[in-house]
């Protein structure tokens, strides 16, 4: 994309990062910004949380908005949720329960929405919702 | 005849004639070799401040383009240029004029003379330009000139220096208050975070780079859930709740929606 929109709106923002303890009002970050370590260093941290990414994700608490704050669920999505698979179907284990999986078929065969759940006999398994 | 030599001698003319050329002679040699010694003084100069200015931007290119931020403030003249640097050894940089000597300082160290006694360097002025689009470009200008003897060699320079590095952040990335200030906003949002989090049209993708509905996942959704489940009602309308069963119970995976007869109630689909 560009790096145009990278040129950042943290207007007023005030980065209390260890090293780059700067005013964006008059910079902005004009270039990719990276952690100096890669997996290690978080984004909003300690309790010094940001409000919004990109006006898009939104944050309530430890609740995440995609399209609106949310105020009720974990995850909230102001529009459809889309299960657009592009890797193969896992195997249904415990580790994976309450997994949703769309597997998107061929011209002819149906698709199918699947939920990884076990049963009353202890069996993990795809259980065919469509 | 008795007392006269025949032997020839040179006349005072002679003598006053030799005297003048050789003198003339003298003279138009110290000319030239005065002259001489001022062209090479003048060229040893003219090279002295030409390496020492070259030298000067090459530092202080190589310093801005591996810069996370030019931390000056944009379009006003400043006569220190701060950057933040990828090393926090070297955080920040700071290259400036003092007592005539060009210095950068890197981190907590000792400054670093860029310039020698031999020039003088005056006038330096450096204004950060944004680049729509780009990253920021530092105008820089200065002179340079010759301080060692009577030579006098001069230059001012104006150029401008392009910043390439990333913004390398070795800590965390956090806000001074908590909820407050957004991380991209209008006009100027990121594209994605991890390259797991991708933002497009208004939309997010997880692992979709371009999402074609609120939020897209490449993948499979996973309900994990250590709660247990809250009442189904309108504030919760639309939420998927899968609840594991205990040892010898089925799970269940349900919705939470509300009914014919506008109850809101936990719609099972297994």
């Amino acid at each position: 994309m560009f790096i145009g929109a990278l040129l950042v709106g943290l207007s007023a923002a005030l980065f209390v990062a260890n090293r780059l303890v700067t005013r964006a009002a008059d910079k902005g970050i004009d270039a990719d910004a990276v952690p100096a370590v890669s997996g290690t260093l978080g984004i909003g941290t300690g309790g010094f949380t940001w409000a919004s990414v990109n006006e898009l994700i939104y944050f309530n608490s430890t609740f995440v908005g995609v399209g609106a704050v949310p105020n009720a669920r974990e995850l909230e999505v102001v529009g459809g949720l889309r299960l657009n698979t592009s890797k193969p179907k896992p195997s249904c284990a415990s580790g994976v329960v309450g997994l949703w999986w769309y597997s998107a078929n061929a011209s002819g065969t149906k698709d199918s929405l699947e939920v990884c759940a076990k049963n009353a006999s202890g069996t993990y398994a795809w259980r065919t919702i469509y | 005849m008795t007392g006269r030599s025949n032997r020839a001698g040179f006349t005072l003319i002679e003598l006053i004639i030799f005297v003048a050329v050789f003198t003339t002679a003298i003279i138009g040699f110290i000319v030239i070799f005065t002259s001489f010694l001022g062209i090479q003084t003048r060229q040893y100069a003219e090279t002295e401040v030409n390496q020492q200015s070259q030298y000067f931007l090459t530092m202080l290119q190589n310093q801005i383009d591996a810069a996370s931020i030019v931390d000056i403030p944009a379009d006003i003249a400043t006569s220190t240029l701060t950057l933040r640097a990828a090393s926090s050894s070297n955080d920040p940089i700071q290259i400036y004029v003092n007592a005539n000597v060009a210095y950068q300082k890197l981190g907590a160290a000792a400054p670093q003379p860029l310039t020698s006694s031999k020039v003088s360097m005056n006038s330096l002025s450096f204004t950060r330009r944004t680049n729509s689009g780009g990253r920021d470009i530092v105008q820089v200008s200065y002179t340079i000139q010759y301080a060692q003897g009577s030579v006098r060699y001069a230059r001012s320079i104006s150029t401008s220096l392009q910043k390439n590095g990333v913004a390398v952040f070795d800590s965390d990335l956090n806000p001074s208050v908590a909820g407050t200030y957004k991380l991209g906003a209008s006009g100027g949002r990121w594209k994605s975070i991890n390259d797991a989090v991708y933002f497009w049209a208004g939309r997010v993708g997880i692992g979709a780079r371009y999402p074609t509905v609120g939020l897209e996942v490449d993948g499979g959704m996973r309900l994990n859930t250590a709660a247990s489940e809250p009442a189904c009602d309108s504030s919760n309308v639309g939420t998927f709740w899968h609840k594991q069963g205990g040892s010898g119970v089925k799970d269940t995976a349900e919705i939470c929606v509300q009914s014919s007869t506008s109850n809101y109630v936990w719609y099972a689909v297994y």
